[in-house]
């Protein structure tokens, strides 16, 4: 018996033969899992993170923002009429009853009912029930479904700080129990960002800070996230605003997760190498106390840099070369620069790299003539 | 010996890697073989120019105090540059009149001070910058009698033309602006026109080692390579505005020049 074509959208499916020795019958069980659907629990789609692995990649915000990933399931000529899927989660196969068992299981159940055999089945898994018990132990799993929390992605993130696979194993289990044949889809996992920068320092401009940092050796840094307090665009909402020369901020407490401090967020530097940013729009006489974390290729953000005396600046008025020429008596200035059709002007390396080109031209033609 | 050709070899490759042609022509050197010799023809001159330079900013009319020296110091900041002549004219007995034009680089950075009225004190963290990107057209007088005729390696010349420089101010919020008593801003960007001229000598360094040089023009065209130095007046004052930022400055130059 051929395998059942269920649907012609089911773009990327999976096949289980489970192979009766009595009927010698092929059924199919066919997920639809590419792309995986990245859906919000009001079934909007959720935000993606520009991961490595696209959607099959799963980040600290799709845990702690309880995202859900949906699948659909039909299974067609199945020889026990009893047998049923269920949905489990787990670093390896969690077909064997074994590992879905107290005693040697390695896998955890993420679905809380059992699919029977019908049409298709959509079947939504969330994320915090994927990575709750990553990293567990056979002994400290828990072997019946219990809805996940967003407390969860934390103590996961601890247990797995690096990168890990995790599969969600569609498990057809047979009506009177015993080992089962699935369906994985593998999926990707950081939840921890990288170690904080250390080394943070200020100094201080006509509404702007430049912000130094040491970046922590870690191989997965992407970038980095600085955040203010007071808010760039915040006023003096925050714990430290206005207060000149205070140095403090509950918000920006050093090695708290930065995933929701995203009105603090002032700017990002991308690169694992970037050391410095420059942070514009700030208000002159407002002390801004500032904190750095690194980013990770999944969208992680680490911990925050420590708060110091050094961690918090205060802009004021400069006078800059241009000020002084001016305040001088100097009168040059605002003109138009001689810039290529289209150019801004506010580049004069346009300008400069059409005179290039035409004495390089002109050297050409000269020396053709020769 | 050695010496001496290897710094004209690695001189002219600066502006050109060895041919194959060079390369089959240092092979025959080295067995013996008899190089054929022949002059190439000469049309173009590239010349790699450095120089010391220090905008005569704070000399304009209408600028009280020097407003350039207190941000920026009296250290002159290096420009460098590339000209490119065309020889047109062979004038007998004397050397060759032609066109040149060159394009520069040169910038000024410092830390700015905090404003007096900031209730601050010393500089701030934020540097201001000034880029200015120097270029003229000359006609260009080379005096290479005396290296032709006679094997005399000095070569005078002499330039006149006109200038013209881009120039910028900015921050670290980028292009500076000012704003005057009656509201009105000024952007920190702009060009100043003048004029250009420039009188200097050339030391041709073939007669270094006769032969490398004759190997280099057959395999790269390059008749003359040679050290210079000139005095320069870039007086880009906007011929005489009073609204020109004097971005020009007299200095000398020093480089290298390749004929082919």
């Amino acid at each position: 018996m051929r395998p059942a074509i269920v649907s012609p959208f089911l773009a990327a499916a999976a096949a289980v033969l489970l192979a009766s020795p009595a009927a010698r019958a092929t059924v199919t069980v066919v997920v639809n899992s590419v792309p995986i659907q990245r859906l919000n629990q009001d079934n909007s789609t959720a935000a993606t993170h520009g991961m490595p692995t696209g959607s099959q990649g799963l980040n600290y915000a799709d845990c702690a923002t309880d995202v859900k990933v949906r699948f659909t399931v039909t299974m067609a000529g199945l020889p026990d009429p009893g047998s049923y899927v269920q949905a489990w989660a787990g670093p390896s196969d969690c077909a064997p009853q074994a590992a879905r068992t107290a005693a040697t299981a390695a896998c955890w159940p993420v679905y809380s009912a059992n699919v029977a055999q019908a049409t298709a089945s959509t079947i939504d898994i969330n994320v915090q029930d994927i990575v709750a018990q990553a990293g567990l132990t056979s002994t400290g799993l828990n072997l019946t479904y219990a809805r996940a929390t967003k407390a969860d992605c934390a103590t996961a993130a601890t247990r797995i700080p690096g990168e890990a696979t995790l599969g969600i194993y569609f498990v057809v289990v047979p009506a009177a129990g015993g080992d089962g044949a699935s369906v994985n889809q593998p999926f990707k996992v950081k939840l921890a960002g990288p170690a904080a920068p250390t080394g943070v320092s200020l100094s201080e401009g006509d509404g702007l800070l430049n912000v130094n940092w040491t970046p922590a050796a870690d191989s997965t840094t992407q970038g980095f996230a600085v955040y203010t307090d007071p808010p760039v665009s915040g006023g003096d909402a925050g714990a430290s605003a206005g207060d000149a020369g205070l140095c403090s901020s509950a918000v920006l407490s050093s090695g708290t997760p930065a995933a929701d401090l995203g009105a603090y967020l002032a700017t990002t530097a991308s690169g694992s190498t970037s050391v410095s940013a420059t942070l514009t729009g700030l208000k002159n006489g407002t002390t801004y106390n500032v904190a750095v974390a690194a980013k990770d290729s999944y969208d992680n953000t680490g911990p925050l840099s420590a708060l110091s005396s050094s961690t918090c600046g205060t802009p004021a008025a400069i006078d800059d070369f241009w000020k002084k020429y001016h305040e001088a008596g100097g009168t040059a200035g605002g003109d138009c620069a001689v810039a290529a059709p289209g150019a801004s002007l506010a580049d004069p390396w346009v300008s400069y790299g059409a005179a290039g080109a035409l004495v390089v031209l002109g050297a050409a033609l000269a020396r053709r003539r020769s | 010996m050695m010496r001496r050709s290897l710094a004209v070899a690695v001189a002219s490759a600066v502006a050109f890697a060895a041919s194959p042609a060079a390369a089959q022509y240092a092979g025959n050197e080295l067995s013996g073989a008899t190089p054929k010799h022949f002059e190439s023809p000469q049309h173009v001159a590239l010349e790699l120019r450095f120089s010391p330079y220090q905008p005569n900013i704070d000399s304009a009319p209408g600028v009280s105090g020097a407003p350039y020296q207190s941000v920026f110091g009296t250290m002159p900041r290096l420009l460098g540059s590339l000209e490119v002549d065309w020889q047109a004219l062979r004038i007998p007995y004397l050397g060759t009149l032609g066109l040149g034009g060159s394009v520069g680089y040169t910038s000024m950075s410092a830390l700015a001070p905090f404003s007096a009225g900031s209730g601050r004190s010393g500089l701030s963290g934020e540097t201001t910058s000034l880029d200015v990107f120097p270029m003229y057209a000359v006609v260009v007088l080379r005096a290479d009698v005396l290296l032709r005729n006679w094997k005399f390696p000095i070569v005078p010349y002499g330039k006149a033309g006109v200038g013209m420089a881009l120039w910028r101010a900015y921050n670290d919020a980028g292009t500076s602006s000012y704003t005057d008593a009656s509201g009105h801003g000024v952007s920190g960007k702009g060009y100043t026109l003048g004029t250009q001229f420039a009188a200097g000598l050339a030391l041709s360094i073939n007669w270094l080692d006769p032969r490398a040089a004759r190997a280099l023009d057959n395999g790269t065209g390059i008749n003359n390579t040679s050290l210079f130095a000139e005095w320069m007046v870039s007086k880009l004052d906007g011929f005489g505005s009073t609204k020109a930022l004097y971005v020009g400055s007299s200095t000398w130059v020093a480089g290298l020049s390749f004929e082919f």
